[in-house]
C-alpha cells in the first residue's frame, strides 16, 4: 500500500512541477525571456538565432523555441503570443495565411500582408531584412539539360514523364502545390510527400526528378541543381522579415527596435552563404547566424549560449555514422540529459494522469456496460488521430510548450488504460463473483478482492501499451516547442543531419525498449498466485 | 414448520413470465430438487430465495421473515450457495476459499472454520489447504464448493446444478457424498437440476416446473407412483421408467 501511495505521490509531483514550469513560462512582460522560433528548414533556424543573437547582445534573455512543424503551428503560437518573434516570409503571409493569389510586386505584398495581418490578428510585419527566398522548383542539372528545360511552362510539358517530391508544408498550400499546378497544368507521373532531410538526396539519387527547394538554398549548389524559371509569375515576392506578435510590439519596443535596425542589411548572397555553411559545410547554426551578423556589421558580443539546440554533429568526410554518434552524444550530454528528462517529464505526467482517470474509469463502466462500448470507441477514435494534428488541435487551447503535449499524449493514454481495465474487471473470473456474490460479499469486496487482482495484469499491460506509444508520439512535441528528445530529430530533419536526428532517435528508442521491459516484469508480478501462467 | 415459505411468486422478463404464480414451501431438515427444463424457471426460483432475483409479485419467507425485509448481504451470508461451476475464486487457495464466509461474518478463526468444512466435504487439510483452484480435479473442486457453502454452518443451502458439470462416476461419488454429509449436517436444501435420476438420489422432495409453474409436487419416494402427464413424460426422458 505504502509503495502505491508513493508513486501517487510521485505523480501529483511531476504533475505540480508541470503546473510551475508553466506558469514561469508566463512571467513578467517585461523581464520575461523573448520567445524566438522557427520553421523546419535550414534558413528559418538560422534567421531566428540571429534575431535571437541580436536580442541577447542587447541584454535581452531569449527562449529559442525552433522547428515548430508548420506555418500554420507557429503562426498560431504568435497570434497567442506564445511565440513573440519568428522569421516570415510576405509571400507565405499573402498565399498561406491570407489565402489571397500573388498580385504586385514586393512593396505592393508588404503593405498588403502589413495591413491585413494588423488588422486581423494585431501582429506586425518589421521592415523585410533585405532578401527574398522564393520556392524554387529544381532538378539535376543533367537531367533538366537533357530534356532541355528552362522554366516552368517547359516543365508541364514533360511532366507526365517525371515523378516529384515535395516537402509537406509545399504540397498542402495554396501558394504550393495546388496553385502551381493549376497555374502552369503539371501533371506528375507520380508526387511524393518529402521531408526536408531526405529530398535532395532523393533527388540526386534520382528516385525523384523534380522537388521544390528555396531560391537561397546551400543544396541547390552543392547537388548541382537547375532552378527553373517561374516564367509566368506564379509565386509571390517572399520577402524575409521579422513578424511580431501585437504584445511584444507593444510591450518591449527597445527589442523590436533591435530587430527593426537589421532591415535591409542581409543580402541574398549573404545569406546563401550562411545557408552552405549549415547546409553544407556541417556548421552549428550559432556559428552560422554569428558570421552571417559579423558579414553584415551587427556583430553580437559575447554570447554565453552557442544556441541551445544547434549544435551540430561532425560532419567529416568518410566518417561512419557510428562512430559520430557516440561523440556526438558525449559532446551535447549536458543537452541530452536535459532532453531525456523532459522527455520523460512528458511522458510521465500524462501517462500518470491517464491511470488516474481511465482506470476508475474503467472500472465504473463495468457496472454500465450498454454504454460501454460507446465510451471505448471514442476514446479509440482519439487515437485514430495523427499525432502531429492532435498536438496542432491544442495550440488554440493550451498554447505551446508542454501543457498542450501532455494533453495529447494523455489523450493518446487513455484507450490503452480504458480498454485494458474495462475488460479485465469485465473478464476476471466472472464464475467467482456470482459465486461470491451469492455468498455474500458485497459489490466493493468483489471489486476489490477478485476483480482488481485478476485484472492487475491485464491493466499493467494496458499502461504499457500506453507507455511505449508515448515514448514514440512525445518525440513528435517537439515540434510545437514541448522539448524532449524531439528536439534534436526535428533540428536533424530539418538540417539533414542524420547524426543529429539519430541522437534523439536512439535515446527515445532505448527509452522506449526499458519502458516495455520493466513494464513487462511489473505486469509479472502484479499477476497474483494462484493464476500466474 | 416451513423453513421456507413461496407464495403467489411472479417474475417477468419482458412480455415472458420465468415465474407464474408458484406456491411452495420447503420444510425443515428436507432436500427439495427443483426439476425442469431449461427455461422452466428453476432457477430463477431458487435466487429468489436469497434475493439474487427480486421477484415483480408475491414474496418469500425465509424463517419466517420475507426476506425482501432483509437485508440481501445479511441474507445471503446466512444461506450457503454452490453454482455449477463451482465458482471458486482462482487466486484464494482452498482454505482461503473454504473460509470465506466465515471471514465475511467476522469469525475469530475463518481458517480453523474452513480447515474442518473441507475435512467434512471429504478432502483432507493438510493435502489441500494451500492448493489453488487450478491445481484441483472438478470433482475436488466442487467438493470445495460444498465445503465454502457450509463452512459458517447455515441452515439452509442452495445448489444450482452443483454436479453438472462432472463426468459420470465422479458424478455419483459427489451426489452421495453429499447426501450423506447434508443429512448428518441438518441442512435444509434446495436443488436445482434438469437430471430426475439426480433429484431422486438425492433430494427428499421433488418438484417438477415447467413455463413459470409447479405442475408437480411429491415424495422423492412416491413420484414415479404419482407421476402423470408432463412429469411423466420427463421421468421417460430421464431414463428413470422404461
Amino acid at each position: 500500500m505504502t509503495g502505491r501511495r508513493a508513486r501517487v505521490t510521485i505523480v501529483l509531483a511531476l504533475c505540480t512541477a508541470c503546473g510551475l514550469v508553466a506558469a514561469t513560462g508566463r512571467a513578467d512582460a517585461q523581464t520575461a525571456p523573448i520567445v524566438v522560433a522557427s520553421k523546419p528548414f535550414a534558413e528559418s533556424y538560422l534567421l531566428a538565432e540571429a534575431f535571437a543573437q541580436v536580442l541577447e547582445s542587447q541584454g535581452y534573455a531569449v527562449d529559442r523555441r525552433p522547428g515548430f512543424a508548420s506555418t500554420e503551428l507557429v503562426f498560431q503560437a504568435l497570434i497567442r503570443g506564445d511565440v513573440d518573434v519568428y522569421p516570415e516570409y510576405t509571400g507565405t503571409g499573402l498565399a498561406a495565411i491570407l489565402g489571397e493569389s500573388a498580385a504586385g510586386g514586393s512593396a505592393e505584398v508588404f503593405r498588403r500582408v502589413s495591413d491585413a495581418f494588423l488588422a486581423s490578428w494585431n501582429v506586425r510585419w518589421l521592415p523585410p531584412l533585405g532578401f527574398e527566398n522564393t520556392y524554387a522548383i529544381a532538378m539535376r542539372r543533367a537531367a533538366a539539360d537533357s530534356l532541355n528545360l528552362r522554366t516552368l511552362t517547359g516543365l508541364a510539358e514533360a511532366a507526365p514523364e517525371l515523378a516529384a517530391g515535395f516537402s509537406p508544408d509545399f504540397m498542402g498550400r495554396a501558394d504550393g502545390l495546388e496553385g502551381l499546378a493549376a497555374e502552369y497544368a503539371i501533371e506528375f507521373r507520380e508526387t511524393h510527400s518529402l521531408l526536408q532531410a531526405v529530398k535532395y538526396q532523393a533527388l540526386a539519387e534520382g528516385a525523384v526528378d523534380v522537388i521544390d527547394a528555396y531560391s537561397t538554398d546551400g543544396a541547390i549548389s552543392r547537388y548541382d541543381l537547375t532552378v527553373l524559371a517561374d516564367d509566368r509569375g506564379f509565386f509571390p515576392p517572399y520577402d524575409a522579415a521579422p513578424l511580431v506578435s501585437g504584445d511584444f510590439y507593444a510591450n518591449r519596443p527597445e527589442a523590436v527596435l533591435a530587430l527593426a535596425r537589421m532591415a535591409g542589411r542581409i543580402d541574398v548572397e549573404a545569406v546563401r552563404r550562411a545557408n552552405e555553411r549549415i547546409e553544407v559545410d556541417g556548421a552549428a547554426v550559432g556559428e552560422a547566424a554569428t558570421s552571417l551578423l559579423v558579414d553584415i556589421g551587427l556583430a553580437p558580443g559575447d554570447r554565453e549560449d552557442a544556441g541551445d539546440d544547434s549544435g551540430r554533429s561532425a560532419r567529416g568526410e568518410g566518417r561512419s555514422i557510428l562512430l559520430a554518434l557516440p561523440a556526438h552524444m558525449w559532446i551535447e550530454r549536458a543537452d541530452l540529459g536535459r532532453q531525456i528528462a523532459r522527455h520523460l517529464l512528458l511522458v510521465l505526467v500524462s501517462l500518470g494522469a491517464a491511470i488516474l482517470v481511465a482506470l476508475p474509469a474503467g472500472v465504473a463502466l463495468e457496472r454500465r456496460r450498454s454504454i460501454a462500448e460507446a465510451v471505448i470507441r471514442t476514446a479509440g477514435l482519439l487515437q485514430t488521430i495523427p499525432g502531429i494534428a492532435l498536438l496542432a488541435f491544442m495550440i488554440p487551447v493550451f498554447g505551446i510548450g508542454a501543457a498542450p503535449a501532455v494533453v495529447a499524449l494523455f489523450l493518446y493514454s487513455l484507450l490503452p488504460i480504458l480498454r485494458n481495465t474495462y475488460t479485465g474487471i469485465v473478464e476476471a473470473a466472472p464464475d467467482a463473483v456470482s459465486a461470491g456474490r451469492a455468498l455474500g460479499m458485497t459489490e466493493v469486496q468483489l471489486l476489490t478482492r477478485i476483480r482488481m487482482p485478476l485484472a492487475a495484469p491485464v491493466i499493467m499491460a494496458g499502461v504499457r501499451t500506453a507507455a511505449v506509444i508515448n515514448v514514440g508520439t512525445a518525440t513528435l512535441a517537439a515540434f510545437i516547442g514541448a522539448g524532449g528528445l524531439g528536439d534534436p530529430i526535428v533540428a536533424g530533419l530539418a538540417l539533414s543531419d542524420p547524426v543529429m536526428i539519430l541522437s534523439g532517435a536512439v535515446p527515445a528508442a532505448v527509452l522506449a525498449i526499458c519502458g516495455d521491459w520493466g513494464l513487462a516484469r511489473a505486469e509479472s508480478l502484479v499477476a497474483p498466485p494462484g493464476v500466474r501462467s | 414448520m416451513a423453513l421456507i415459505q413461496v407464495e403467489h411468486a411472479v417474475k417477468r422478463y419482458g412480455d415472458v413470465r420465468a415465474l407464474n404464480d408458484v406456491t411452495l414451501s420447503v420444510e425443515a431438515g428436507s432436500c427439495l430438487a427443483l426439476v425442469g427444463e431449461s427455461g422452466s424457471g428453476k432457477t430463477t426460483l431458487l435466487r429468489a430465495i436469497n434475493r439474487l432475483t427480486e421477484l415483480d409479485g408475491g414474496h418469500v419467507t425465509v424463517r419466517g421473515q420475507p426476506v425482501a425485509a432483509i437485508d440481501p448481504v445479511r441474507l445471503r451470508r446466512s444461506i450457503g450457495y454452490v453454482q455449477q461451476d463451482g465458482g471458486l475464486i482462482p487466486h484464494w487457495t482452498c482454505l482461503d476459499n473454504a473460509g470465506l464466509v466465515p471471514a465475511l461474518l467476522g469469525s475469530a478463526d475463518p481458517a480453523e472454520r474452513g480447515r474442518d468444512a473441507l475435512r467434512a466435504a471429504g478432502l483432507d487439510p493438510e493435502v489441500f489447504a494451500d492448493r489453488y483452484p487450478r491445481e484441483l480435479s472438478g470433482g475436488q473442486r466442487q467438493r470445495v464448493a460444498i465445503a465454502r457453502a457450509m463452512a459458517a454452518g447455515p441452515d439452509i443451502l442452495l445448489m444450482d446444478e452443483p454436479f453438472g458439470a462432472l463426468d459420470a462416476i465422479t458424478r455419483n461419488e459427489a451426489q452421495e457424498s453429499f447426501a450423506a454429509l447434508r443429512e448428518s449436517a441438518g441442512v435444509t436444501a434446495v436443488l436445482v437440476t434438469h437430471d430426475l435420476r439426480e433429484a431422486l438420489r438425492v433430494a427428499t422432495r421433488v418438484a417438477v416446473m415447467r413455463a413459470g409453474a409447479v405442475v408437480m409436487e411429491s415424495a422423492a419416494g412416491e413420484i414415479v407412483r404419482d407421476a402423470t402427464g408432463y412429469a411423466a413424460e420427463l421421468l421417460e426422458k430421464s431414463g428413470v421408467v422404461r
